[in-house]
């Protein structure tokens, strides 16, 4: 077995862990907060961190699984570029409801966290898939890029600018995230 | 605790938004923009620095990363994340101090 499939296996197992652990994080819950209204169909408020933390579990997993099947190689010849952005779109959609659902509501619930776990999950798969069409395909189907890959070697650089600019971003998000992070002094 | 007042202080490692409260009275988020910047250069360094190293170390075959990193998309796609999670952040201040209020 060739070391890419190996760490592409290992990471999909990762990402399996991960997700399930969201997963019994999250109904590990139950209707502990209000145990008096368990099985009323009300709705439990539950607390923020919790719900955002099996999304962010969720989300992670998602994406390592995914990652996890393109390493290793699987279905690889069948990824054609075309749709790439849309499936990426889409990704990006239900990741932006599911954190919606997890985190931003006012006041997020059992129901709004479950929502917004699986959301975390199918979002993120989604867009990294879409993001594996879009570079797997810039050249038509995989199987003629990885074909052209000896061309290409020396045309990939590591330009200073690009990866600025990629950082800024990514710091820019980074900040804006750790503004989720609050400490009180009331 | 403090007495009479005190406040809710958001970011990391600087604290670039707040809320403070006197008396029980909520005078609304305030955002210092300067230390906003401050951090992000911070996130910023730490970034490129490992981006930078990582590209080095994968520049020399047709990875998978490296595709992702050179591509003009990803930075579209970043850009649009950046500005959907700075607006969304923002909106979700309002809504929080709206129910706060509320």
């Amino acid at each position: 077995m060739k070391d890419a499939s190996r760490s592409g296996i290992v990471l999909a197992f990762a990402g399996t862990v991960v997700a399930g652990l969201g997963f019994l994080f999250l109904f590990s819950q139950g209707p502990g907060a209000c145990p008096s209204v368990a099985g009323t169909g009300v709705n439990c408020v539950m607390p923020r961190s919790f719900a955002t933390l099996a999304y962010y579990l969720g989300t992670a997993g998602g994406a390592l699984l995914l990652m996890g099947i393109w390493q290793a190689r699987i279905g690889r010849k069948r990824i054609v570029t075309e749709g790439g952005w849309l499936v990426s779109s889409m990704g990006m959609t239900l990741l932006a409801l599911g954190f919606f659902g997890s985190s931003l509501l006012p006041f997020p619930t059992t129901t709004s966290a479950e929502i917004g776990y699986a959301l975390g999950l199918l979002g993120s798969a989604l867009m990294i898939g879409g993001m594996v069409k879009m570079s797997a395909g810039e050249r038509g189907s995989v199987s003629e890029s990885l074909a052209g890959e000896r061309q290409s070697r020396l045309k990939i650089q590591a330009p200073a600018a690009r990866v600025l600019v990629i950082s800024i971003c990514l710091g820019l998000i980074a900040t804006i995230v750790s503004g989720w992070l609050g400490v009180s002094t009331l | 605790m403090t007495p009479g007042g005190g406040g809710v202080y958001w970011g990391f490692p600087l604290s670039w938004k707040s809320i403070s409260a006197w008396l029980g009275y909520y005078n609304g988020f305030q955002y210092n923009w300067p230390v906003f910047i401050l951090d992000s250069f911070f996130y910023t360094a730490a970034v490129f620095f490992f981006l930078y190293i990582s590209w080095l170390n994968i520049s020399l075959s047709k990875t998978l990363p490296a595709r992702l990193l050179g591509s003009n998309k990803t930075i579209a796609l970043l850009g649009m994340m950046t500005i959907v999670v700075f607006t969304g952040s923002l909106a979700y201040d309002y809504s929080y101090l709206w129910n706060l209020w509320g």
